[in-house]
């Protein structure tokens, strides 16, 4: 096949439409193959179609016409438990002067832009799902969620938590909830709910990592820095954060809250039934993973680690059920795709994978 | 309640932090007042079938994990922070507010 244009020099789009509704997951396989060696942005955007599974193409990925815009909307919900409100900032407003409303609009929108500008995919849903968040949610409200169409931020309680909105990988982890929704659809349950958990650290980093400018070096591989207040004690000297994906189990270690219990490997794989099995827990093993793997390819960690994640999170082989292992060798599979068999950078992929115990 | 308290045993998890808090109360140490209330919201939650299993997981959502004894009854709820009726979000919330005493008591 013809690396070097186009893959519409040989292949028209109809057979790739036909294929993406009609087609075996043998002839989907093979698309997907094809189109990947493809990196135009409308080829991109099949790309999506294809891997999301049925239904058609939408006639605007063909045309090309997406403006790329976020279409965001913060609302108030003075700090009761509801999810409507006044509309406090709307697309191409100006900054209101309240923290947690500018922030919550911001995060959006580099939250958008990552997807948009890096994995060519149209918000959420890749269908340019308008981005609608409702700040002050609750009293004192220690947490922030994706509902399924908007984001829920609370003000957090003062004593352990400061405001949601303050630390924009949280933004992007829970957006993230949103496109494993519509893609792998992971089950919140066990290793699949912290497969779930994972995709939205990983892509909830790289948001900031993105928008920071930050190379794998420069990167704190932090979720939730600058989320905990003062009262919460780190390990050793640093500051504390809820998760390392650097080092699983050392995002704080607090008199009240205790220590991190992530693991960093799969010896260390906690068995609960809290948390949904411990799907905060257990994402500490891929997300180490991916942290060696971004470290072993170097550069920007969304170039190239976050690109095999993208693709292997719509693998049609990855089912809501899967395991860590069904993913991480997606993740191979989608190496060999990019980069090429026995490509430096498949080799990377199963070392970054191995050296938390899972084989590929 | 005939001179018998009520025991909640409360616990809290998941979240986007995935901490676990909890907090015991027992009715019969409180104010009569906010016994009562305990009381009146425990009932609710009993007569309302809710909690028997525990509900699928919702992406950084809370669960919330009851046990209530009257006696030697007990009675075990487990709930989904997005399935809650208003009584039992009531209850929750009075909960989660015993459970974020002070630090440094």
């Amino acid at each position: 096949m013809c690396r070097s244009c186009s893959i519409y020099c040989i292949v028209p789009p109809v057979v790739f439409e036909q294929i993406a509704k009609n087609g075996n997951a043998e002839q989907r396989e093979w698309a997907i193959e094809t189109v990947s060696r493809d990196h135009s942005l409308r080829v991109a955007r099949i790309q999506n179609s294809l891997l999301r599974g049925a239904g058609p193409i939408r006639a605007d990925a063909l045309a090309g016409s997406d403006p790329g815009q976020p279409k965001r909307t913060v609302y108030d919900a003075k700090n009761l438990e509801q999810v409507t409100g006044e509309v406090v900032r709307a697309e191409g407003g100006p900054a209101v002067g309240d923290a947690a409303a500018d922030e919550a609009f911001d995060g959006l929108g580099a939250t958008y832009t990552l997807w948009y500008d890096v994995y060519q995919r149209d918000s959420i849903d890749d269908s340019g799902l308008p981005l609608d968040a409702i700040v002050h949610y609750g009293d004192r409200y220690d947490n922030a969620f994706w509902d399924g169409q908007r984001m829920v931020f609370g003000d957090g309680d003062g004593e352990l938590f400061t405001r949601f909105t303050i630390a924009l990988d949280v933004i992007g982890h829970e957006l993230a909830h949103g496109v494993v929704e519509t893609t792998a659809n992971l089950n919140y349950w066990q290793q699949s709910g912290a497969l779930n958990e994972h995709v939205a650290d990983v892509f909830g980093s790289l948001v900031k990592q993105y928008k920071e400018g930050q190379s794998v070096e420069q990167a704190d591989w932090l979720i939730g820095a600058g989320l905990l207040t003062d009262n919460v004690e780190g390990t050793g000297d640093k500051p504390a954060a809820l998760r390392s994906m650097a080092a699983p189990g050392t995002g704080f270690d607090d008199d009240v809250l205790g220590k991190d219990p992530q693991p960093d490997h799969m010896d260390k794989f906690v068995q609960t039934t809290q948390d949904n099995g411990g799907v905060h827990i257990n994402s500490g093993i891929p997300n180490k993973a991916f942290h060696n793997v971004a470290m072993e390819l170097g550069g920007n960690a969304w170039e190239k680690a976050g690109a095999v994640w993208y693709s292997a999170l719509r693998d049609p082989r990855v089912k809501p059920t899967a395991r860590f292992l069904t993913f991480a060798k997606a993740t191979g599979r989608a190496a060999n795709r990019m980069y090429g068999d026995g490509s430096p950078e498949s080799k990377t992929v199963a070392n970054g994978w191995k050296a938390v115990g899972i084989k590929i | 309640m005939a001179g018998n308290g009520l025991r909640i045993e409360f616990q809290r998890s998941g979240g986007f932090a995935g901490l676990t808090m909890g907090t015991t109360i027992d009715t019969a140490e409180l104010p009569p007042e906010e016994a009562r209330e305990f009381e009146r919201l425990a009932e609710s939650l009993e007569k309302s079938g809710a909690g028997d299993s525990a509900p699928p997981g919702k992406p950084d959502r809370f669960q919330y994990e009851l046990t209530i004894t009257r006696g030697d009854q007990s009675r075990r709820f487990q709930l989904a922070e997005q399935e809650l009726t208003p009584a039992a979000r009531e209850l929750v919330n009075l909960l989660v507010e015993r459970a974020r005493q002070p630090r440094g008591d």
